[in-house]
C-alpha cells in the first residue's frame, strides 16, 4: 500500500472512460439517471455475479475466497482513494496493506484537509472520468452527490453482497449518509455524530459534587435533560471553580462547525430543519431556535473560557484535555484523544459521552462510495475494496485502532466496548434519539450559513432573533 | 528574352506600399502576437462572462442554462452577503493601504542615503514579503489565538483583555496587521528605490535657501516622489482587493460574517457550495470594479501618463 503526499493527485492508469450499462458493456455516451440506476444490476450481473456468495455471517475476515473475488478477477493494478486526513480515514489507509496481500492490488491513499477532499471529490465526479476509484463522502454532500448522479447506486450491489448488511448498520447512520430518495449511494464508514462528554472523575468527586450541591441546592448530574438546565450547570461550574474549570467547551467558529454543535440544542428543544417527509420547516420552530441559540451563548459567553467564540474542535480538544473544561459538545470521535490527554495532564481525567441536552443529537456520518464516471473494471474492483474495509473483522479493527463504530454487531462486541466502554456503553442510545444533520441537497450550504448567522449573534454582530431569521432564510433558500 | 527583375521588383514594392496603405506593416508584424496574447488574456475572461450568465453548479451541470443576468440580480445587485464583502473589502484596504504607504515611506526615509545602514537591515525588513502567504496567515492566527498566542498573553498584563477571533471588529484587525506586517516592505522597497533615483540638486539648493529637513521633504522629496507614491498605492489597493489566503487561514470570513471578502465569497460559493455561475457573476463584478477604480485613479491624475 502507498499512500501519496497530502496535496497529490491520484493518477488514473485504468481502461478508457465509460460508464456501466444496462448490458454490462462500457459506453462512453453520455449519463442518464436511469442508466446509471440500472449499472449498479449490471454491475452484480456482470461483474460480480456470485462474487459474494461465500462470506459467513459477515463476522469473519474478507479474504478473496470470501468474497468470491479470485485476485486475477480484479483487473486493475491499483485502487485510487480520496479520503479526509483523519483517524479513521488513516487507520484504514494503514491496514490497506492486507487488502494488497490479498488481491495483489495498489491502494493509493490521497488525503487532503476537509475543503480540499470536498473539491477534490466535485471535481472528480463531474470530471469525464474520476482519477479516485473510491471517495469518502461526507454526509454533508450525499444529497448534492445523489441530485446529480454523481455516485453509482449500490442497492443492487448491497442486495448481492454477504458482507454489507444494510440492517447492521445503526440506523440513523445509514439514514443520514447512506440512503437518499429511495436510493443507497455509499456505505457508512464512520460517524461523528456530537455527543455530550461530561468529567467522569469530577462527577465522581463527592467534594466536588457536594460543593455544587451546596453551593447552587441541586445534584451535578451527567445527561442533563434539557438544554436549558445544562446551560444553568455549566454557568454554575464556572463560578464554582472561579474559572479554573469551565462548566462547558464549545465550538463558536462561524460556519458548520456553529451550527453543528447549535443543531444538537435546538433539537433538544423539539426543533428541526425538516420534517418526516424532507418539506423544509425551520421556519415553524423559529422559537425552539430562538431559545437555542441564547442558551447556546450563555454557555460559550458564561460557561466557556475566553475566546471560545471562534473554537473549532481543536480548541475543544486541547482545553479539555488539558483538565480545564467539564463537559463539551463535540463530534464523537475526538473523545478518543480528549482522553488520551487527560490521561497525560491531569491524575484520573476521564471523559464519558452521554446523551446531548435534550436527548437529540446531530447524526452525522462519513462514507464510502464509487464514483459514477469509472469504468466497469474500476467500479468492480473499487467495491471489492469496500465490502473488504466493510467486513466485520475490518470495522472491528478500525475501531480498536482509533477509528468509531457504524454498526451493531461492533457495538455488541465485548472487545470493542471494553477497548473504550467511555465512549462505546452509550454510543447506541445517543445516535438512536438523534437527527441527521442533512437529509437534503444544498446541505452544507444551509448548515454553512446558518452557522455564520449564529456565530454573528454569538459574536453581538446581530440579535439572536435577526440572526435567526437569517438563517431560515438562507436555509430554506439553500434547500430549494 | 531579356527579363526584367527590376520592374518586378517594382511591382512587388508597389504592391506592398498600397498594402501599407491599408494595413501598415507595424500591424501586420505584430498581428500573430497580438492575437495569441488577445486569445490567452481574453478567453478566460470571456468564459468567465459566459460562465456568469448561467445557472452551472459543479454537481449538477446546468439546470436552466443561460440565466442571463440573474446571478448578477440576485447575487450581486440584491445580496446583502456580497455588499457586506465589499464593505469589508474597503475598509481593509483604506487601513491597510493608508498603513502600508505611511510606514514604508518613513523606514525608506530612514534608510535612504545610508548604504551601510541599508546593507544591513534592508534584507531584515524585506523578509515579511518572501514569506508565503498561507504561512503569514497561520502564523499570526496562532499568535493573536486566545489561550496560546503571544498577543493576548502580553496585552493581558496589561489589562487588557481581547478575544481577536470572537469579536466582529478585532477579527478583521487581526488580518490587517498580518497584512501590514507583509506587504509594507514592498511599499518600503519601493520608496527607497524611487528616493536613491531622486536628482540631488533640488534637495542641496533647497537645505542652501535654509528649508529644515522636514520642509525639504514636504516641498521636494514628496512632490518628486509622487508618480511612485501613485504607482505603489495602485498596486497594492489591486493587490489588497484581493486578500484571500489570511482570511482562509485566520478565520474563514467570521465571526459571522465580519471578515468575507469578496475573493472569500467567491471561493466559498464557487469551491464549497459548487454554484460555479452565482461566483462567476461575483467574480466578473469584483473584476469590474477594481477595473473602475484603475480607471477613475488614472483620470483623476492618480497615474499620470508619464509613470507609464
Amino acid at each position: 500500500m502507498t499512500r501519496s503526499e497530502s496535496g497529490d493527485r491520484a493518477s488514473s492508469t485504468h481502461s478508457e472512460p465509460a460508464r456501466w450499462t444496462l448490458t454490462g458493456t462500457a459506453s462512453t455516451a453520455g449519463p442518464s439517471r436511469r442508466r446509471f440506476l440500472t449499472a449498479a444490476g449490471a454491475a452484480s450481473v456482470i461483474g460480480l455475479a456470485g462474487c459474494v456468495g461465500g462470506g459467513d455471517d459477515g463476522s469473519g475476515s474478507v479474504s478473496p475466497d470470501d468474497l468470491d473475488v479470485a485476485p486475477d478477477e480484479l483487473e486493475v493494478d491499483e485502487i485510487n482513494v480520496l479520503a479526509e486526513g483523519v483517524a479513521d480515514n488513516l487507520v484504514l489507509a494503514e491496514m490497506s496493506d492486507r487488502f494488497e496481500d490479498e488481491y495483489g492490488v495498489t491502494v493509493n491513499w490521497t488525503d487532503f484537509g476537509y475543503e480540499q477532499t470536498q473539491e477534490e471529490a466535485s471535481n472528480q465526479v463531474a470530471a469525464d472520468e474520476s482519477a479516485y476509484d473510491v471517495m469518502t463522502i461526507d454526509t454533508y454532500w450525499v444529497g448534492d452527490f445523489a441530485l446529480g448522479e454523481n455516485l453509482l447506486p449500490l442497492d443492487s450491489l448491497i442486495g448481492g453482497s454477504d458482507v454489507v448488511d444494510s440492517d447492521n448498520y445503526l440506523e440513523e447512520v445509514w439514514d443520514t449518509v447512506a440512503h437518499f430518495e429511495g436510493t443507497t449511494w455509499t456505505i457508512p464508514f464512520w460517524q461523528w455524530t456530537l455527543g455530550a462528554g461530561y468529567r467522569e472523575d469530577l462527577l465522581q468527586d463527592d467534594e466536588f459534587a457536594a460543593q455544587y450541591e451546596s453551593e447552587f441546592g441541586e445534584d451535578l448530574q451527567s445527561g442533563t435533560e434539557s438544554v436549558s438546565a445544562y446551560a444553568d450547570m455549566t454557568v454554575n461550574i464556572t463560578e464554582m471553580t472561579g474559572g479554573d474549570v469551565h462548566g462547558a467547551a464549545l465550538m463558536g467558529q462561524s460556519g458548520t462547525k456553529a451550527n453543528d454543535q447549535w443543531l444538537g440544542l435546538f433539537q433538544g428543544k423539539g426543533g428541526t430543519f425538516i420534517d418526516e417527509e424532507g418539506n423544509p420547516v425551520y421556519g415553524d420552530y423559529r422559537q425552539e431556535a430562538i431559545e437555542a441559540t441564547e442558551d447556546w451563548i450563555r454557555i460559550i459567553h458564561e460557561g466557556g473560557p475566553d475566546g471560545s467564540g471562534s473554537w473549532g474542535f481543536p480548541e475543544v480538544s486541547e482545553h479539555v484535555g488539558r483538565g480545564d473544561g467539564f463537559s463539551a459538545i463535540n463530534y464523537n470521535i475526538f473523545y478518543v484523544n480528549m482522553n488520551n490527554a487527560l490521561s497525560e495532564n491531569t491524575e484520573n481525567g476521564q471523559i464519558k459521552q452521554y446523551d446531548t441536552p435534550g436527548g437529540s443529537p446531530a447524526v452525522g456520518s462519513w462514507s464510502l462510495g464509487i464514483p459514477a464516471n469509472l469504468s466497469e473494471e474500476r467500479a468492480q474492483a473499487a467495491w471489492t475494496y469496500i465490502q473488504w474495509a466493510n467486513s466485520f473483522e475490518m470495522r472491528k479493527q478500525r475501531i480498536l485502532n482509533g477509528g468509531s463504530p457504524v454498526c451493531y454487531d461492533t457495538l455488541d462486541d465485548d472487545e470493542v466496548v471494553e477497548s473504550n466502554p467511555l465512549l462505546w456503553e452509550n454510543l447506541e442510545e445517543l445516535i438512536t434519539g438523534g437527527k441527521s444533520i442533512s437529509k437534503y441537497p444544498g446541505a452544507l450550504q444551509a448548515n454553512t450559513r446558518n452557522g455564520e448567522e449564529l456565530s454573528a449573534a454569538l459574536a453581538g454582530g446581530k440579535s439572536v432573533e435577526d440572526a435567526i431569521d437569517a438563517g431560515i432564510e438562507a436555509v430554506e433558500n439553500a434547500m430549494e | 528574352m531579356a527579363t526584367d527583375p527590376g520592374g518586378s521588383r517594382e511591382r512587388a514594392s508597389r504592391t506592398l506600399g498600397d498594402l501599407q496603405e491599408v494595413v501598415p506593416l507595424r500591424w501586420t508584424l505584430v498581428a500573430p502576437a497580438a492575437l495569441l496574447l488577445a486569445f490567452v488574456t481574453l478567453l478566460p475572461i470571456l468564459y468567465l462572462g459566459y460562465l456568469s450568465a448561467t445557472d452551472f453548479n459543479v454537481l449538477r451541470g446546468m439546470t436552466e442554462g443561460v440565466v442571463g443576468v440573474q446571478n448578477y440580480t440576485s447575487a450581486v445587485l440584491e445580496s446583502d452577503e456580497f455588499h457586506n464583502a465589499l464593505w469589508n473589502m474597503a475598509v481593509f484596504i483604506v487601513v491597510v493601504v493608508t498603513v502600508q504607504t505611511v510606514l514604508g515611506f518613513l523606514l525608506a526615509l530612514l534608510l535612504w542615503g545610508r548604504p551601510k545602514r541599508r546593507k544591513y537591515v534592508l534584507p531584515v525588513l524585506l523578509t515579511p514579503m518572501f514569506v508565503s502567504w498561507v504561512a503569514v496567515g497561520l502564523m499570526f492566527r496562532f499568535m493573536f489565538e486566545d489561550g496560546i498566542g503571544i498577543v493576548p498573553l502580553l496585552l493581558s498584563q496589561v489589562g487588557v483583555n481581547i478575544s481577536w477571533f470572537s469579536d466582529p471588529t478585532y477579527a478583521l484587525v487581526a488580518i490587517m496587521i498580518a497584512d501590514i506586517w507583509e506587504w509594507t516592505p514592498f511599499m518600503l522597497i519601493l520608496f527607497l528605490a524611487g528616493l536613491e533615483s531622486l536628482p540631488e540638486e533640488p534637495h542641496e539648493a533647497a537645505r542652501v535657501n535654509g528649508a529644515s529637513r522636514l520642509e525639504v521633504i514636504k516641498d521636494v522629496t514628496l512632490p518628486m516622489m509622487f508618480p511612485v507614491v501613485a504607482v505603489a498605492v495602485f498596486i497594492r489597493i489591486v493587490e489588497a482587493s484581493k486578500v484571500f489566503p489570511k482570511v482562509l487561514a485566520m478565520t474563514e470570513g467570521g465571526p459571522g460574517s465580519a471578515t468575507e471578502t469578496g475573493s472569500w465569497i467567491v471561493y466559498k460559493i464557487g469551491f464549497r457550495f459548487n454554484d460555479l455561475g452565482v461566483a462567476a457573476s461575483q467574480a466578473v463584478s469584483l473584476t469590474l470594479m477594481v477595473l473602475g477604480l484603475l480607471y477613475v485613479f488614472y483620470w483623476s491624475g492618480g497615474l499620470q501618463k508619464d509613470v507609464f
